[in-house]
């Protein structure tokens, strides 16, 4: 059996046996792995720490016929901070998970852990809401999914004025193109420019901007609903933060 | 393998628990054959009057024989202070320390949004129901020091804001009788600013 070394950022962590964990890393080299952390949930083991959802870690990993097992790990990042703020752990369950459902197994997305580096620093000391939606309209542009918002899909003209979006055909859609009985939404001159905006921020120096809510509300709604067209089931960390938008009200 | 019918059906029920392969099921069968028969029906007894008679404390939401459990029901324990924990199996590893003598109140589980458990899967409802008595000063949150577990308490932690009562949360750092040089960064660094003046 082969050993490896990978800096990795986990993903996603389950409870498997008796003390063990089944954790799926997404790795620069090797994109999206699964593996075992053998013992790692009794208090000593040096995993312990280490085995922890957004840990930034580099992993020392034996490579298994059906299952890799973690054997040897070293803090980058814990991202504690995101572990101490309700708000910024759920926006960052839903970048972890949304990287695990669009990403497959085994296949480097360097572009995209960069950019999930990026955005777990980033959503304890941003609005993680915002920090969140910019990080998931980046993402999908590196999917080989990204809509297309600045050409309508059907005819090809520039949108310069409101027009719509449709998940089905994947992008803007101008007024003249429209069918009266297809399923859009509406897409604003204000909403593009704020999606531009989004698409454009850079990670190492943010710039700081103001939105106005109707404009977010349906900037989400946009995204969430092509990600539940794409991935074609609702993302579990979105219910788990409108219940905390519930507990705030 | 071909097991006779009875035999096959014995394998069958214990690889369905977990952790017990095929091995160790049938293992398991065969030592059940070679016991007494006395022994066999005492073990068969003992599962039905487990599963029959076990139930969750109306208060606590412990696994209990009786209503309330016997740590509600003690006259002895502090009634002020309740210990949140995740499971069943957490309050026996309290009791063992055999140094608290508060109440305890099990969640059965943890908020994690990425297996889609959310407030409404856990006992949160039940401990909020317990608070408004005011007989409760202090709720020790124990859950795991992991993601879920600290997701859950600083959710019941801002859950309990409002009602105003003192939520502490135990101390995360170093096991008894470890070595410093192989603890990992994050505990250490929890150790660090967990320390308190000796």
């Amino acid at each position: 059996m082969a050993q490896y070394s990978t800096e990795a950022i986990l993903l996603a962590v389950r409870n498997w046996g008796e003390a063990d964990k089944m954790v799926t890393f997404f790795s620069r080299d090797l994109g999206k792995v699964t593996a075992v952390a053998y013992g790692c949930r009794r208090p000593k083991s040096p995993l312990a720490g280490g085995m922890q959802a957004f840990s930034h870690l580099e992993l020392g990993v034996m490579a298994g016929t059906h299952l890799d097992t973690i054997r040897q790990c070293e803090t980058i990042t814990s991202f504690k901070n995101l572990r101490e703020n309700l708000d910024a752990m759920a926006y960052a369950t839903f970048l972890t998970e949304l990287v695990v459902e669009v990403c497959p197994e085994r296949h480097p997305e360097p572009h995209i852990y960069d950019l999930i580096v990026c955005a777990l620093e980033m959503l304890s000391k941003r609005n993680p809401r915002l920090v969140a939606l910019a990080a998931a309209y980046q993402l999908v542009e590196y999917t080989g999914y990204q809509p297309v918002y600045a050409e309508c899909v059907v005819c090809g003209h520039s949108i310069e004025t409101d027009a719509f979006f449709s998940f089905e055909k994947g992008g803007a859609i101008c007024k003249n193109c429209k069918l009266p009985d297809s399923e859009l939404i509406d897409m604003p001159v204000k909403m593009q420019g704020f999606i531009q905006k989004l698409l454009e921020l850079d990670w190492q120096d943010p710039a700081a901007f103001s939105i106005n809510g109707a404009v977010l509300l349906q900037t989400e709604k946009l995204l969430l609903g092509y990600l539940v067209f794409l991935i074609e089931k609702p993302l579990k960390s979105l219910e788990f933060i409108k219940q905390l938008a519930m507990l705030k009200n | 393998m071909q097991y006779i019918a009875p035999l096959a059906k014995l394998v069958e029920h214990f690889r369905a628990l977990p952790g017990i392969g095929a091995k160790t099921a049938s293992r398991l069968a065969y030592h059940i054959l070679d016991m007494d028969s006395d022994k066999a029906k005492a073990l068969a007894n003992a599962i039905v009057d487990a599963k029959e008679k076990i139930g969750y404390c109306n208060t606590c939401c412990n696994l209990t024989d009786t209503n309330p459990c016997h740590i509600c029901a003690s006259t002895n324990r502090d009634q002020s202070v309740i210990c949140v924990v995740e499971q069943p199996r957490d309050v026996a590893a309290m009791e063992r320390m055999r140094e608290f003598k508060g109440l305890y109140h099990v969640l059965h589980g943890a908020l994690s949004p990425l297996e889609g458990v959310g407030p409404d899967n856990i006992r949160t409802k039940e401990l909020l129901a317990r608070l408004y008595s005011g007989e409760v000063k202090e709720i020790i949150m124990a859950t795991n020091p992991n993601v879920e577990g600290e997701a859950t308490a600083m959710y019941i932690a801002k859950l309990l804001k409002p009602i105003g009562i003192k939520v502490t949360r135990i101390a995360h750092g170093l096991p008894i009788g470890g070595d410093l040089e192989y603890a990992d960064e994050v505990t250490l660094s929890k150790a660090l600013e967990n320390r308190r003046e000796i």
